[in-house]
């Protein structure tokens, strides 16, 4: 008899397999999509998935929906192993009523996360959903919400990981929002509202793509981290992106073997820095010649890119690096740029992820667009999360440190742990010119040619102040160094404090001004 | 300590003064409203009772904003949607290209100083450069039009 039952479970085991049936499946291939067990397939080590809840169906009664159920409900869940690393996983079915979002579906996404919570992995939800299963009201409502309170509290906890392979709208973005890092592939969408929605009330006319596809929120709106142009390079993201990534909080990152020699001293580094100071280059080169293998992999490259961040190793550990980049926009800190590196410094410090900062910073964006759209209070929150990190620091002034950016970009006064700066950094509370308006203004305005005389002490100025040494005098940085050398000192200055121990006072959390 | 009502009331209603010399034992028997029996030195009279006001809350405000004073910059709309727009505040440097030049998305188009930093811009998209709307040594704001693209 045991033979008839285990037949029917692989019968209703394999039924459940096609979701929500073969037509379906042929029409999502037919849109360019992968249907949600493709993707596991393509995400998790081979064979090493295990499903949760399979027979799930949901318990709607309303609208005739109870002569429609399918097993699974709309959403694939269990665990497997990415490199041979545990993570749990949720793929959404857009074959079983347009992936929306139901009571039991809900639930089975919550059953994956607190399991998640409790072995300390990371989650990959993989989206591609109509929204709220209207049949189901409210209880839909409160699905969302039972996840959303579940991402808040595991954040910080395990990572975290959204792709956005097709729509996800209304209520239903804000889990990928709560999220470390989401990833969207073209075609896919994410908005709060609709086209429809948008022309009846503002009049806009705007297509979805325009609206919320993967190219406005990489670059414009900065909702999602990475875009990708297939559904293969968003999961393939995916693994690089945990590769440099802890277990869990109470983890540390995997250490790589590393075979890039510690000592490796590019020339090119002594050169990088034009030797007049107003003209750019290409931070990411120099980021590139330090980091083991010239490899880094970054996080939000076409959004604020006056500012890079990013994941890299050095010596084969895992660091996360912040770094002005003054071929864009100067490399000024602005709104955008101080939001997008407050919020990466602040999940380095959450998986005990060194950073190590590069600077090369004029200051702060001046205008009424950057004071009225409150550059006060977005600036602090970089120092705030700088201030507020307690992993390893490591700073890198390779040529501009001025004003008020100085204080903020992981200053020695922030518990910054090595200060370092290149021979040609400028670390001054402004510009020669402007300092010598100030300080000698009578001087000037009383001289027989007042323009000679303000070049004269701009030049004097910079001698004396335009440079490193002063802030060396006052160990505000620890030491100046060859450029060619920065590889071996930091990652010496990396293995010294591997074993740091920092904490902020006990406190329920800190009021970080958002 | 759970007393009834009244005796709450009586209780904590004696006062003894002394006005002018002379004593006065007073006790508030009832209170309904703003009307009391008050026995004062044995003799009990009706009176209506003024109450202190409740204190009023003062709340600063700023003054109201009128239309005047200066507004926040705002992108001028002029130019195409082919337009390079100003990325920064700054003083064009120099101009590499002239009306009539066909130029490739990407190419440097002209140099912008700002913020300490001789800013390389670039071109939009590829087409024919078909209004330069700046020269060299003029002052342009964020978003401002500085060529226009066809």
């Amino acid at each position: 008899m045991i033979e008839d039952r285990i037949l029917k479970l692989r019968a209703e085991r394999e039924q459940a397999q096609l979701g929500g049936g073969q037509k379906r499946i042929d029409s999502q291939h037919k849109k360019g999509r992968y249907t949600a067990r493709e993707r596991i397939d393509m995400l998790l080590d081979e064979g090493s998935f295990e499903e949760f809840d399979i027979f799930v169906k949901h318990r709607c009664a309303d609208f005739g929906m109870e002569k429609q159920r399918f097993a699974a409900d709309g959403v694939v869940c269990g665990y497997g192993t990415i490199d041979s690393r545990q993570v749990f996983v949720f793929s959404q079915d857009f074959t079983v009523f347009g992936g929306s979002l139901s009571e039991t579906f809900a639930k089975k996404i919550c059953k994956v996360m607190d399991a998640a919570m409790k072995v300390g992995a990371p989650v990959i939800g993989l989206n591609d959903s109509g929204g709220a299963r209207i049949q189901e009201g409210v209880l839909s409502l409160a699905g969302y919400a039972d996840i959303f309170l579940r991402n808040v509290l595991a954040s910080g906890v395990v990572p975290q990981i959204s792709a956005i392979l097709g729509p996800c709208a209304g209520g239903a973005v804000y889990s990928p929002a709560i999220t470390d890092f989401t990833i969207m592939s073209q075609g896919a969408y994410m908005f709060i509202t609709g086209p429809k929605v948008v022309k009846a009330v503002t009049g806009e006319d705007v297509g979805v793509d325009d609206l919320g596809g993967a190219t406005v929120h990489a670059s414009k709106s900065g909702c999602a981290h990475f875009s990708a142009d297939t559904e293969e390079e968003a999961i393939d993201l995916i693994k690089v992106l945990l590769s440099y990534l802890p277990q869990n909080n109470l983890g540390e990152a995997p250490i790589l073997e590393c075979s890039d020699p510690i000592n490796r001293a590019d020339s090119e580094l002594n050169e990088i820095v034009p030797d007049d100071p107003n003209k750019p280059y290409d931070m990411r080169t120099l980021i590139g010649l330090v980091m083991d293998d010239h490899r880094l992999l970054e996080i939000q490259p076409r959004y604020a890119q006056n500012i890079i961040t990013a994941f890299a190793r050095l010596n084969g550990r895992s660091v996360g690096i912040v770094a002005n980049q003054p071929k864009y926009l100067a490399g000024v800190l602005d709104i955008n740029a101080s939001r997008k590196a407050a919020r990466f410094v602040r999940f380095c410090d959450c998986f005990n992820i060194p950073i190590i900062t590069f600077e090369d910073v004029p200051g702060f964006l001046p205008g009424t667009s950057q004071e009225h759209g409150g550059i006060i209070i977005h600036g602090a929150k970089l120092l705030f999360a700088y201030a507020e990190a307690t992993v390893p620091k490591l700073t890198v002034i390779t040529r501009k440190a001025y004003g008020g950016a100085y204080c903020v970009m992981s200053s020695k006064h922030l518990r910054g742990d090595i200060n370092y700066a290149w021979p040609q950094a400028e670390i001054a509370v402004m510009g020669a010119k402007g300092a010598v308006e100030v300080l000698n203004h009578k001087e000037i305005s009383g001289a027989e040619n007042p323009e000679a005389k303000l070049a004269e002490l701009t030049s004097e100025y910079e001698d004396n102040f335009m440079n490193p040494y002063r802030a060396a005098e006052h160990g505000y940085i620890d030491d100046i160094i060859e450029p060619d050398k920065t590889r071996f000192r930091l990652i010496r200055a990396l293995e010294m404090l591997s074993t740091k121990r920092d904490s902020n006072p006990p406190k329920k959390h800190a009021s970080i001004p958002l | 300590m759970d007393l009834p009502n009244e005796e709450r009331l009586t209780r904590m209603k004696k006062f003894k003064f002394t006005i002018a010399g002379n004593r006065y034992d007073v006790s508030i028997d009832r209170m309904e409203g703003s009307d009391a029996d008050v026995t004062v030195n044995g003799v009990t009279y009706t009176v209506e009772v003024e109450r202190a006001k409740a204190p009023t809350v003062h709340i600063e405000r700023p003054k109201a904003v009128t239309g005047a004073g200066p507004q926040p910059a705002r992108m001028k709309p002029q130019g195409s949607l082919g337009s390079v727009r100003s990325p920064l505040p700054g003083v064009i440097k120099s101009v590499a290209v002239r009306e009539g030049d066909e130029v490739k998305d990407g190419q440097i188009v002209l140099i912008l100083e700002a913020m300490k930093m001789e800013n390389e811009v670039y071109a939009s998209r590829s087409g024919k450069v078909a209004k330069l709307h700046v020269a060299a040594e003029q002052s342009v704001l964020e978003g401002d039009a500085l060529l226009d693209i066809e």
